[in-house]
């Protein structure tokens, strides 16, 4: 069953008098279990994708489906309540809260779900256990190296219990070892616990533990090979500024 | 979990300088109003103690501060009323008075002389006697403390030596304390002798109104006024002359708190706003957002709320004994309305974040 599909999504932005096209008319399924990983140069509209998937933008036109939900016409309140129920988000930059502990913003998310005092707080620290951080569940964000903050953040998002997780470049700021460790891990969890994930990435090796690959470039999707993809190692430079890539550098970067 | 709560502990010199504004606002507005309440309530103290059922005053005088004549010749007129069971006199007047003849430093006083025994004496003696005979003074607590007199002190008003017999408490009027003489003895330090200033009355059981009519009907020079409405207007006098000064005080109280508030939560957010972000893409819904804002805004205020009533008591208490005219009454309703004045400026405090909140782009949080 697909948890996320996009039909014929295309995303346009306004600047000045010109328009931009950010995503043209783009296709994509996203099934249970599975890890699709997205790549593509700088701007080519990958944030843009995964924000309309995440329902905290709509396209221009096109439908975008999660859980079998049409969102693109939902009020903001819904989007909200969408996106708290049944989308985990992982992002480049961990964004923790910095006055939670570790196990507070898990807890957080889980209290978000409904979920109350005690039992929240075991759940959260299980979750954390199972990402082997649980001795460093006490320490506020910035005293965790930026492994260990991903890896919180990581358990924020399953925490969420949802049916979709959306990353973007989840390992751009960790080292080699650390990145491949944290793709193996967040494969391992969508399979454990039946959760999708579409990751945004700029990092060939690590993709290569996704089971679909996609290049998107100029607001256009296609699917590639992971032989394609270590033809590209090591990264292939980004390509002249596109037009989508204009039109990225403001709203939401890629 | 509060995260309006964990943000006030991770960043303590915000979160103290926002309960700080709160309290000294807070501050002013209880110790303005204690003083208020304070005042007030010396000032009617007197005239309700007095126990008389209507007071009788000259023509155009309505209050315990306008000067009136009354003439013994009314008094005696007035006395055969059939309405009228008990029939008492006062003079008041402003005085001035010294610890030594030639001293320089004087002390304002309202010298009242009353008849030993009859109503309009001093209402509560704390130390010596309450019934003064000729040549003797009894003082108000507030004006013996400040002029540090005691019992068995001379004081001087003119050339006239008075010995204090006996200090009482309430007889603060605010400019001036009261004092006790004998009639007798006031007649000779204000040359007063025809005249009173002020006639207390008690009525027959159920006869106030009747007496009060026959009074303003027949007698054309004076004036009778119940008991109630003569301290009413006594007190008018005082608010007319201070509430608009403690208003603006007030008003400044406010203002200083949704500032400081205002400006501590509003600096809060733009620091957060990413955070805030965070929590919009992760779900929060934007009455949750909201909620983070108001409630760092109403835990500052009830924080600064606390610390501001305790300074104020215990300002309140330093004022007074280093001041001893400064004397102040809190009552429950009013610390009631300062809290709910601490909610609100709570509550306009948060408005302007609460706005920027709302505008917080989600997409932020997914720049590097």
């Amino acid at each position: 069953m697909s948890i996320l599909k996009l039909t014929n999504v295309t995303k346009e932005y306004a600047i000045g008098d010109r328009k931009m096209r950010a995503l043209d008319n783009v296709n994509f399924e996203l099934d249970d279990r599975e890890v699709v990983g997205l790549l593509g140069p700088s701007g080519s509209g990958k944030t843009t994708l995964l924000t309309i998937a995440g329902a905290l933008q709509r396209p221009t036109s096109g439908t975008v489906e999660v859980a079998g939900i049409e969102i693109q016409d939902m009020r903001e309140k819904e989007l909200a309540k969408l996106r708290r129920e049944k989308i985990g988000f992982i992002f480049q930059s961990y964004n923790l809260l910095a006055a939670l502990t570790a196990l507070e913003n898990v807890q957080y998310m889980l209290e978000l779900k409904g979920f109350r005092g005690k039992h929240a707080k075991e759940r959260a620290h299980g979750i954390l256990a199972m990402l082997g951080m649980g001795h460093r569940a006490n320490e506020l964000p910035k005293r965790l190296s930026g492994g260990e903050q991903q890896r919180v953040a990581v358990a924020r998002a399953f925490a969420s219990g949802g049916d979709l997780i959306l990353a973007d470049e989840p390992t751009a700021n960790l080292d080699h070892e650390r990145a491949t460790e944290l793709t193996m891990t967040l494969r391992a969890l969508s399979r454990d616990l039946a959760i999708p994930i579409l990751m945004v990435t700029h990092d060939f090796r690590s993709s290569q533990h996704a089971d679909r690959l996609f290049w998107l470039e100029d607001g256009h999707l296609r699917p590639i090979d992971h032989a394609d993809v270590m033809t590209m190692a090591p990264p292939i430079p980004d390509r002249p500024p596109s037009v989508a890539h204009e039109v990225e550098a403001e709203p939401a970067p890629g | 979990m509060s995260v309006a709560f964990r943000n006030m502990l991770a960043g303590k010199a915000r979160t103290l300088f926002s309960i700080a504004g709160v309290a000294v606002a807070t501050l002013l507005l209880v110790f303005v109003v204690g003083l208020y309440r304070g005042w007030n309530n010396g000032l009617v103290e007197y005239i309700r103690e007095t126990k008389a059922d209507a007071w009788v005053v000259g023509s155009g005088a309505d209050n315990f501060f306008t000067p009136s004549i009354v003439f013994n010749s009314t008094i005696v007129e007035v006395r055969q009323l059939d309405s009228v069971a008990v029939i008492d006199s006062l003079i008041g007047r402003p005085l001035n008075l010294r610890k030594a003849q030639d001293g320089d430093d004087s002390w304002e006083t309202y010298l009242i002389g009353f008849n030993p025994g009859a109503e309009g004496g001093p209402v509560r003696i704390i130390d010596g006697v309450g019934d003064p005979k000729v040549g003797e003074i009894v003082i108000d607590d507030v004006l013996a403390r400040t002029a540090d007199l005691g019992v068995g002190d001379a004081i001087f008003i003119g050339t006239r030596e008075l010995k204090v017999v006996g200090v009482a408490k309430g007889g603060n009027l605010v400019l001036a304390q009261l004092s006790f003489v004998t009639m007798e003895e006031a007649r000779f330090l204000t040359g007063l002798d025809a005249i009173v200033n002020f006639v207390l009355l008690r009525a027959e059981p159920g006869q106030t109104e009747t007496m009060i009519e026959q009074i303003n009907t027949r007698f054309p020079g004076v004036v009778a006024i119940d008991a109630d409405t003569f301290a009413g207007n006594s007190q008018d006098v005082l608010e007319r002359s201070m509430v608009p000064i403690l208003l603006v005080i007030v008003i400044m109280s406010v203002f200083v708190g949704v500032i400081v508030v205002g400006l501590t939560v509003y600096t809060s957010v733009i620091e957060k706003e990413r955070e805030f972000g965070i929590l919009k893409a992760i779900g929060v819904p934007g009455h949750g957002l909201l909620r983070v804002v108001f409630e760092q805004s109403l835990l500052s205020g009830i924080a600064g709320f606390a610390l501001g009533l305790g300074l104020a008591y215990a300002f309140a208490t330093i004022a007074n004994a280093a001041l001893p005219q400064v004397v102040t009454l809190f009552r429950w309703q009013d610390i009631l309305l300062v809290l709910a004045a601490a909610a609100l400026m709570s509550f306009v405090a948060g408005f302007i974040p609460m706005q920027r909140v709302l505008r917080v782009d989600a997409l932020s949080v997914f720049k590097a």
